[in-house]
């Protein structure tokens, strides 16, 4: 009795202190929030106020150039690769597929050696800033401190739901109905489902007006009744919920994790951002004016979001299929093991390809807002010394996708029946060729005077048509068309004779015509916007072209001819797609970037209707033969090395183009560089650095991956001597697409 | 008939050569070498890629090559022999040729566009060019007719020996100069650029281009010692009507506050 006594006082004062200490963290929200909206007014450096620390051998620049370079590769592998163990996760949740859910673990392990090496990186990045630029890292301290403080306890955040995803993958399994796990479990999903909740309630204010001030509160009185109502409905006595699942409350902890990363992402982007198109400064009084959040929400801040967060998908993928390369050539022939790495590295690259697709739309939109921002910048980049490194850009884009197309096509081997579909490698590798040396062929080229003499100046008047937006936007949507084209070959591989459509279940019938409106409808709301009333007529045609398309290629599917419909379709997207590239010659600029949006929209429109269509029709198809994996050749391993190096190569490319279009400025026309490092570097030192860069991060990632390795040999050993169990390998899943 | 994959790669090759070197200078114009070299090395690569993509054709273009390392036949021991010899032979023949070089200037990185300055000093006045998203003499719309006319005027007493009648950079000088004149009518010049940037390379011709992407070479005059603000201005409203094209313009946004999205 005396010692339950004593055990409730110990209880009560640590239930006060986690009151304390929760009412402390509270007021230092309070604080922080404050701090943001809270206007500042900072003034800019002189000349003579400027600073700079100095660093041997290479420099100043080139020293933080490398670091930020670093920690940007791996905090991109960080925040890209959570999201697609969730969804991996969720899947395998789904479908009961224990593979899946062992390939989400695998990719864990990966994740939490590189967490540490990209703080690591963040931390010598820090002490760098500050010691070398130490007059710019003050002002944009004084600026944007509540910010960083918010970086920081993000952190926290950030690492928690890290680790609890990682070390409580084994543990959160299965149900349980005690009142702890239903609070927690309820506690966690008001905090994953509020997002949506405050832009669910921001909608109206969009249309109506009012703004967030709104929104706010409302969404805080809301999230605590929803509280009460999974609370309540997960302790209904006899009754199973949701919130009783132990694996939902570990996928809360994985999209915690993503919110977490994503947040930070953006925060540390605003940083940058700020210095390429800085908002809030008065250049007559020579002053920063306004509030942190002013600073933050700057012209080019989404832009760089976006397309940051498409790219780290890609590159995430990329990554962990160099790593199951890698453990695929290293496992011995027809082994489980490397059958399974086989897997890992397909579902790596798929993924790489689903963040490559949509990348160029988005680096399209972020390139329109520097121009739009400023012309000069616009101009440095696109026309000026910058430009050449989008030729670059091409080149290894073009390799990416014609690697892509090649592992698929190498991928075929291990499919029994895709030996049919071999005929049509030919045409897509020559369609990819053409597109390729359109893609890479520049405007204005490097010629010896000889040359340009004979071309009649730096144009060839036949290839110089090539070199402009037109003809880059007409064949990077043709290659994206013809590596859709590859997957869903790939895809039907196996299938034998399909069903024929009337033995489709209903649903099935029902999902199409859903899709196919639905596409419809988008198609109208992507392309509407651009109504000038004097394009509307073409317009209007357009759209009851592919109206008429998707139309004719679901009635083609009601009347089981299926594929030819998605012929049609493809067909439909590559005449918009030409077509609007050659009329895009003769109308000005302005009207010439609304048709890069028409072009793209009809490909995404034969994307998710012929995928629908794919899906629908060779529903219960009987199999050839199951899938063998591991039977695929070495080289196709080499190509999953080429992506990944590419990508790398890729982000630090542009990354530099982004950084270095300031050319002498530390912000944009705001404040000089006053270093001896101001100039711009020549493109070859440039790309030098760069290489460097790619090199020291390959051989970072491949010793981070040889740890993870090591860790999980020694992992399946204890578990090995303590169950007895026979084998640390995983199986080969099944049918994986 | 069915071809061998070394005939087809072969044929491809071939082709794609005759179409670079043969077809394409014989349609327009020779195609420089660096961009040359550029189109023959991916075609290379795509035929590899087309010979490895399936087990089958792999193994049946390897199949030679293995013969040639491997074989101990009467016939590969002696071609095995010459090809270690000559191979080696003919790289060093190929490196040592490039290696030497020629007497020929180097290859230049033209840049077309070079990036404008944020502002210029025009006649001891500062013009800040990103706050004229359009010709100050289009505001005067009642006379716009009148100043293209000036400008037309102004045009062929001062632009047109060089950049000639039909504004396509064919004047009776062109022929003398590298870089050649612009050619307005192209849509490459003049429909992508703000009026902002043609005032400036008017103002500063070729001596005021920017000193990144040197050398310039270009002949154009310093028109602000000859012109006044508004000649130039209305010589600019003459190009752009002459030639149909609408000049460009640009959001302008940051500032204060930044931007919606």
């Amino acid at each position: 009795m005396r010692r339950y006594r004593v055990n409730n006082a110990q209880e009560q004062a640590a239930k006060r202190r986690s009151l304390a200490l929760m009412f402390l963290v509270g007021l230092l929200l309070l604080g922080v929030c404050a701090e943001i909206v809270q206007a500042v007014e900072v003034p800019l450096p002189t000349k003579e106020d400027m600073v700079y620390g100095d660093f041997p051998v290479v420099g100043r620049r080139v020293a933080v150039w490398v670091i930020a370079q670093l920690h940007l590769m791996f905090g991109a592998f960080v925040v890209g690769v959570p999201l697609f163990i969730l969804i991996i996760e969720i899947l395998g949740a789904a479908t009961k597929n224990q593979h899946y859910d062992d390939l989400a673990h695998e990719f864990t392990r990966l994740l939490s050696v590189a967490f540490s090496t990209t703080a690591i990186f963040g931390g010598i990045l820090v002490f760098f800033l500050i010691g070398l630029y130490p007059t710019f890292m003050n002002f944009l301290a004084s600026i944007f401190f509540p910010s960083m403080v918010v970086y920081v306890f993000l952190f926290f955040g950030e690492s928690f739901s890290m680790y609890l995803y990682y070390f409580g993958w084994d543990v959160l399994k299965g149900t349980s109905r005690s009142v702890g796990t239903v609070i927690g479990t309820t506690a966690l999903s008001v905090l994953v489902l509020y997002p949506g909740l405050l832009l669910l309630l921001a909608l109206p204010s969009l249309f109506m007006g009012g703004g967030w001030a709104v929104s706010f509160p409302v969404s805080f009185g809301l999230a605590g009744v929803l509280f009460i109502a999974l609370l309540a409905h997960g302790l209904r006595p006899g009754k199973s919920s949701f919130v009783q699942s132990r694996k939902w409350m570990h996928i809360c902890f994985g999209i915690l994790l993503n919110y977490f990363g994503l947040i930070l992402m953006m925060i540390s982007n605003s940083w940058a951002t700020f210095m390429t198109s800085p908002s809030g400064i008065n250049l007559d009084t020579g002053m920063f004016q306004g509030t942190t959040w002013d600073a933050m929400r700057n012209f080019t801040w989404m832009p760089v979001n976006l397309h940051r967060f498409i790219a780290n998908i890609a590159f995430g993928g990329s990554v962990v299929a160099a790593y199951a390369a890698f453990r695929f050539l290293s496992s011995a022939r027809n082994s489980p093991e490397r059958a399974h790495y086989d897997w890992m590295g397909y579902i790596g690259n798929f993924i790489a390809l689903i963040g490559l697709i949509p990348l160029p739309f988005a680096g399209y939109w972020l390139g329109r807002e520097i121009y739009g921002y400023d012309q000069q910048l616009g101009i440095t980049m696109m026309g000026g010394i910058f430009s050449w490194l989008f030729i670059l850009q091409a080149v290894l884009i073009g390799a990416l996708f014609l690697g892509a197309n090649y592992y698929l096509w190498l991928g075929m081997e291990r499919i029994p029946g895709s030996e049919r579909y071999r005929k049509f490698t030919p045409v897509m590798l020559g369609v990819l060729t053409v597109c390729f040396l359109v893609w890479l062929t520049p405007h204005s080229l490097v010629a010896s005077l000889e040359e340009a003499r004979r071309m009649g100046g730096a144009h060839h008047p036949m290839l110089g048509v090539f070199g402009v937006m037109s003809a880059k936007n007409t064949v990077v949507n043709l290659m994206i068309l013809t590596t859709f084209l590859s997957f869903l070959l790939y895809r039907r591989g196996n299938k034998g004779e399909r069903l024929p459509f009337a033995q489709q279940s209903g649903a099935s019938k029902v999902t199409l015509m859903i899709v196919a409106a639905l596409g419809i409808v988008l198609m109208w709301q992507l392309n509407a916007p651009l109504a000038d009333p004097a394009l509307m007529t073409g317009l209007l045609l357009l759209w009851g072209f592919e109206t008429l398309a998707v139309v004719a290629a679901v009635a083609l599917t009601l009347n089981d001819r299926g594929t030819l419909g998605q012929g049609l379709l493809f067909a439909m997207s590559a005449l918009v797609v030409v077509f609007y590239g050659i009329y895009g010659y003769y109308v000005e600029a302005i009207v010439r970037i609304g048709f890069s949006i028409l072009q793209v929209s009809s490909v995404l429109l034969v994307l998710l209707v012929a995928t629908t269509i794919d899906i629908v029709i060779f529903r219960g198809a009987p199999l050839v033969g199951a899938i063998n994996w591991g039977r695929i050749p070495e080289r196709a391993q080499y190509v999953l090395f080429l992506l990944a190096t590419s990508f790398t190569w890729l982000m630090g490319l542009m990354g530099y183009a982004r950084s270095g279009l300031r050319t002498h400025w530390h912000i944009f026309n705001v404040m000089r560089d006053y270093s001896s490092d101001a100039f711009t570097p020549t493109l070859g030192y440039a790309c030098g650095v760069i290489s460097i860069i790619v090199l020291v991060f390959m051989l970072l990632v491949s010793f981070i991956f040889w740890l993870a390795h090591m860790g999980s040999l020694g992992h399946a050993q204890e578990e090995a001597v303590l169950h007895g169990a026979p084998s640390p390998v995983l199986q080969p899943g099944g049918g994986a697409d | 008939m069915r071809l061998s994959i070394h005939l087809k790669s072969l044929l491809t090759l071939l082709v794609a050569i005759f179409v670079f070197s043969v077809v394409v200078p014989f349609v327009s114009a020779p195609i420089p070498g660096q961009l040359y070299g550029w189109y023959v090395i991916t075609t290379l690569f795509v035929i590899y890629l087309y010979v490895s993509s399936s087990e089958a054709s792999w193994e049946e273009f390897i199949s030679p090559v293995r013969q040639l390392l491997l074989a101990r036949t009467a016939l590969m021991k002696p071609l095995r022999i010459v090809v270690f010899i000559v191979v080696p032979l003919l790289c060093g023949w190929y490196f040592s040729t490039w290696a030497a070089g020629g007497s020929a200037p180097p290859g230049g990185l033209r840049v077309i566009h070079p990036t404008p300055p944020s502002s210029v000093n025009f006649q001891g006045k500062q013009l800040v060019l990103q706050d004229i998203p359009v010709s100050p003499i289009r505001k005067d719309e009642a006379h716009l007719a009148e100043h293209i006319e000036n400008g037309r005027i102004i045009y062929y007493e001062n632009c047109f020996f060089c950049h000639g009648d039909a504004l396509q950079g064919k004047g009776h000088f062109a022929q003398g100069f590298n870089p050649a004149p612009a050619d307005f009518q192209a849509s490459g010049t003049i429909a992508q650029l703000s009026e902002s940037y043609l005032f400036w390379r008017i103002a500063k011709g070729g001596p005021g281009l920017p000193s990144e992407s040197t050398p310039w070479d270009s002949a154009m005059p310093i028109w602000e010692d000859f012109l006044t603000e508004e000649e130039i201005w209305q010589v600019i409203a003459y190009l752009y009507d002459t030639t149909g094209h609408e000049p460009r313009v640009m959001d302008h946004g940051g500032g204060e506050g930044g931007g919606g999205h």
